[in-house]
């Protein structure tokens, strides 16, 4: 009977069936051998950081965007502490990634005894953009419900891309291609060293040139995003029930707006308030002018050099051992 | 609504379902709503503006008909040209004007103040006004009978598919495909997708990864060395092409689904051998408006070679004028109408000489494409930098390559998809592929599978908008 059906058809509805199966069966199988390709990629600058990540198990593990990536030594940590370290800072990244990350590394291993955990002025405010870069954890879709509920959150139609196994791979196969079973050496710890000093005329003309979307004035009156500020209590509360100190820590820029500055950590101060257990950790200009107004420790406009990121570390170190 | 976004593909669904279950006497009245939809989803005031033009345009068309007298019949042409361009005046010139001749009052010492206008332009402005303009000539010259159905009328400005980036019809060819009774046409459906298709790689594969590089560079060019700056200008000549084309793709592949043909808008430019006919080839709706309505009437070519250059210098001043209101499109306009009346003088030198051949070998030919795409490409520098000072020290920078080219990984992939986008327009043209889909069932079945997976997997998510939705 079916072969009758099949047979009855014309030819252009044929080729549609054959095309639609081919689309499913061809996502299918793309999807299944990007994934494995994918899950052996180690290096690069963007996913293979963090699948290298996933197989680390520090003592003290560091999370956030390039301000972390750049700025915090864990050779440094290691010395000034007695604890192993890995910095899974990522650039381009913030918030959202970091809260993947910990979800799906905390499948994988026991819970760090430190997490330390970089937050600037706009981490905690809505960015559309934040969803988009961190579409690099789309692979790990399937596995988590926290990656899910994030990468969904992006809009309407996220839930139905992300039903396509190829999509999740979306923008990554050309590096994957370039990265696939790599690994770094074994002294690497996730630090990237910023080289040189800030040319402060040629770094401010390209920061003026690029039209900017919000200015530090405008990002400290914008109101945090729930969505953030739950996921900020979550990662609280998990802590504080494994034992685990952990440490939101904010880093230098050059040429900070003082009143922007303020106004921001008045009111993080305020929501961490209902947070026991989360310390802030202020490591700038305001808190250390002498160290980090002027270019020298900087390579560019917002991240220290090697030796700003080694005095910020033994910075932080210090305020880790003095706050139990 | 952009066409590269899944609320399209959702609105585009749910109008073709519902324009082959209605009637064919309900059909027009669907494809207007959902014109109406698809304009107001971008800022839904501007609708007064697009109502103003048809409902001016959809009179003076049934006045200039009904009237016998010449005189009239000019008065009613005088009325639709003037009211519509008084509307694209103060929307998209009048800062334009203002700001300049408050520059020259300042230079000469006169008192001049006239407060700026706050207004956004409404988004295809040009391009429906051209549509709407063409109609009422047409109507003029007797070569077009007046629209009597005011719905169908107004559907011939507002359709969607080509409402806010062309092709700029003409009553003639779109028209009388609104009054025709289309049949659902599974093979017609699946044809006009693989074009969409195609128009969709191209806009979100190749024009939007090189729209990252280019932005990169030109929002910061005096930062860039000249070979980076050079690079950007090749990756914009592309990036503008498959934006363009792209777009231009996508409304006939939505409009053939519809059963209704709109015209070719490309064909293959940078494979064009000289610049006159790079402009029989790129945005060929605008080319052909501006040779009927402006350049043929002006005495075209069949007048002396100073009015055929004066001719030519008006036409590309116009439109250059038309893409936007800066000096920077009226120089690249000025260029392309500089190339061709050089390209006349040679042409002239050569027939003196008796150099001119029928045939030009392989060699030569390559040679021509290569000199005219960087004619091309000059002028492009004109059109993608923010004033004409930029522009000059861009052109100024890239002919004196300095260091090394910044290298961002995505340039492997706008490179590629530069490659595949050059050759496919090279078979395409060869075989008028999309044309004779009928002959080529597996090539487009294969072609149209690597197109969806190239999109899902390379495709740039949240991609720039259209360039050519600002004229």
């Amino acid at each position: 009977m079916k072969r009758v059906i099949v047979f009855a058809l014309s030819k252009p509805v044929k080729w549609v069936i054959v095309f639609a199966l081919l689309v499913v069966l061809l996502d299918l199988g793309l999807g299944l051998v990007l994934g494995r390709i994918y899950r052996q990629s180690f290096t690069g600058d963007r996913f293979g950081l963090l699948n290298y990540a996933l197989t680390q198990e520090p003592q003290i593990l560091v999370l956030g965007s390039s301000r972390a990536q750049y700025q915090i030594m864990p050779s440094v940590l290691t010395k000034e502490l007695g604890l192993t370290a890995y910095n899974a800072g990522l650039k381009g990244q913030d918030f959202l990634y970091s809260v993947m990350l910990y979800d799906l590394w905390k499948r994988r291993h026991p819970p760090p005894k430190v997490l330390v955990l970089t937050i600037d002025i706009e981490s905690l405010i809505p960015r559309e953009t934040e969803i988009n870069t961190a579409h690099i954890v789309a692979p790990y879709l399937d596995e988590s419900q926290l990656v899910r509920e994030i990468l969904y959150s992006g809009g309407p139609f996220r839930r139905f891309e992300n039903l396509s196994s190829t999509y999740r791979f979306n923008g990554t196969v050309l590096s994957l291609a370039k990265h696939a079973f790599n690994r770094p050496p074994p002294s690497y710890d996730g630090f990237l060293v910023g080289a040189g000093t800030l040319d402060t005329a040629r770094e401010t003309g390209v920061m003026n040139a690029l039209d900017q979307d919000r200015t530090a004035a405008e990002m400290a009156h914008v109101p945090f995003s729930p969505q953030k500020l739950a996921y900020l209590r979550a990662l609280a509360e998990e802590t504080a029930r494994n034992g685990t100190r952990f440490f939101l820590v904010h880093t230098p820029i050059f040429r900070q707006d003082e009143a922007a500055h303020e106004a921001w950590v008045k009111k993080l101060q305020a929501t961490l308030a209902t947070m026991p257990g989360v310390k802030f950790v202020d490591l700038c200009s305001t808190t250390h002018p002498k160290l980090f107004t002027g270019p020298e420790l900087y390579f560019n406009l917002n991240h220290l050099n090697a030796e700003g990121a080694e005095i910020l570390t033994v910075l932080l170190a210090e305020e880790i051992k003095r706050r139990p | 609504m952009v066409f590269n976004s899944f609320a399209f593909i959702a609105f585009f669904v749910v109008v073709t379902t519902l324009f082959f279950v209605l009637p064919h006497s309900l059909r027009w009245l669907l494809l207007l709503l959902a014109s109406c939809f698809f304009y107001m989803f971008f800022v839904p005031i501007f609708i007064l503006i697009l109502a103003v033009t048809i409902i001016v345009d959809y009179f003076a068309a049934i006045s200039i008909e009904n009237t016998s007298s010449p005189r009239k019949k000019k008065f009613f042409l005088s009325i639709s040209i003037v009211s519509v361009c008084t509307v694209l005046f103060v929307f998209k010139y009048f800062n334009f004007f203002n700001t300049n001749f408050a520059a020259l009052a300042a230079a000469l010492d006169w008192n001049y103040s006239i407060a700026a206008l706050s207004i956004a332009l409404p988004i295809g402005l040009s391009f429906h006004t051209f549509q709407s303009l063409s109609y009422v000539i047409e109507v003029y010259r007797g070569q077009q009978k007046a629209e009597r159905h005011f719905g169908i009328f107004a559907l011939y400005v507002m359709y969607f598919p080509q409402l806010v980036a062309g092709p700029i019809e003409r009553p003639q060819h779109l028209l009388y495909q609104f009054h025709e009774r289309k049949r659902f046409n599974l093979r017609r459906l699946l044809d006009g997708l693989s074009l969409a298709l195609w128009g969709l790689f191209k806009k979100v594969v190749v024009a939007d990864s090189l729209a990252i590089y280019t932005d990169t560079i030109y929002n910061a060019s005096s930062h860039h060395n000249g070979a980076s700056l050079l690079v950007a200008t090749y990756c914009f000549a592309f990036q503008i092409y498959c934006d363009f084309s792209g777009y231009s793709d996508i409304a006939r592949g939505v409009s053939r689904v519809y059963g209704i043909d709109l015209m070719k808008n490309f064909d293959a430019p940078y494979l064009a051998k000289s610049i006159s006919e790079f402009w029989t080839r790129w945005h060929i709706s605008l080319s052909s408006w501006f040779k009927d309505y402006v350049y043929i009437p002006l005495g075209g070519n069949r007048v002396s070679l100073g009015r055929n250059s004066f001719n030519l210098i008006v036409v590309f001043l116009l439109s250059g004028f038309w893409h936007g209101a800066n000096w920077t499109f009226i120089v690249w306009g000025a260029l392309h109408g500089a190339y061709l009346i050089t390209g006349r003088l040679w042409e002239i030198v050569l027939k003196r000489l008796g150099m001119i051949r029928n045939e030009a070998g392989l060699l030569r030919q390559g040679l021509a494409v290569l000199l005219t795409f960087h004619l091309v490409l000059i002028a492009w520098v004109f059109f993608r930098a923010s004033n004409v000072t930029t522009a000059f020290d861009i052109v100024q920078r890239i002919l004196v390559p300095s260091g090394r080219v910044f290298f961002d990984p995505i340039l492997v992939q706008c490179a590629l998809g530069a490659l595949v986008v050059t050759a496919s327009d090279w078979l395409i043209r060869r075989t008028n592929y999309w044309d004779n889909l009928d002959r080529y069932p597996v090539i487009n079945f294969t072609t149209s599978l690597a197109m969806l997976f190239g999109i899902s997997l390379f495709g740039v998510e949240n991609g720039a908008q259209f360039i050519y939705f600002q004229f």
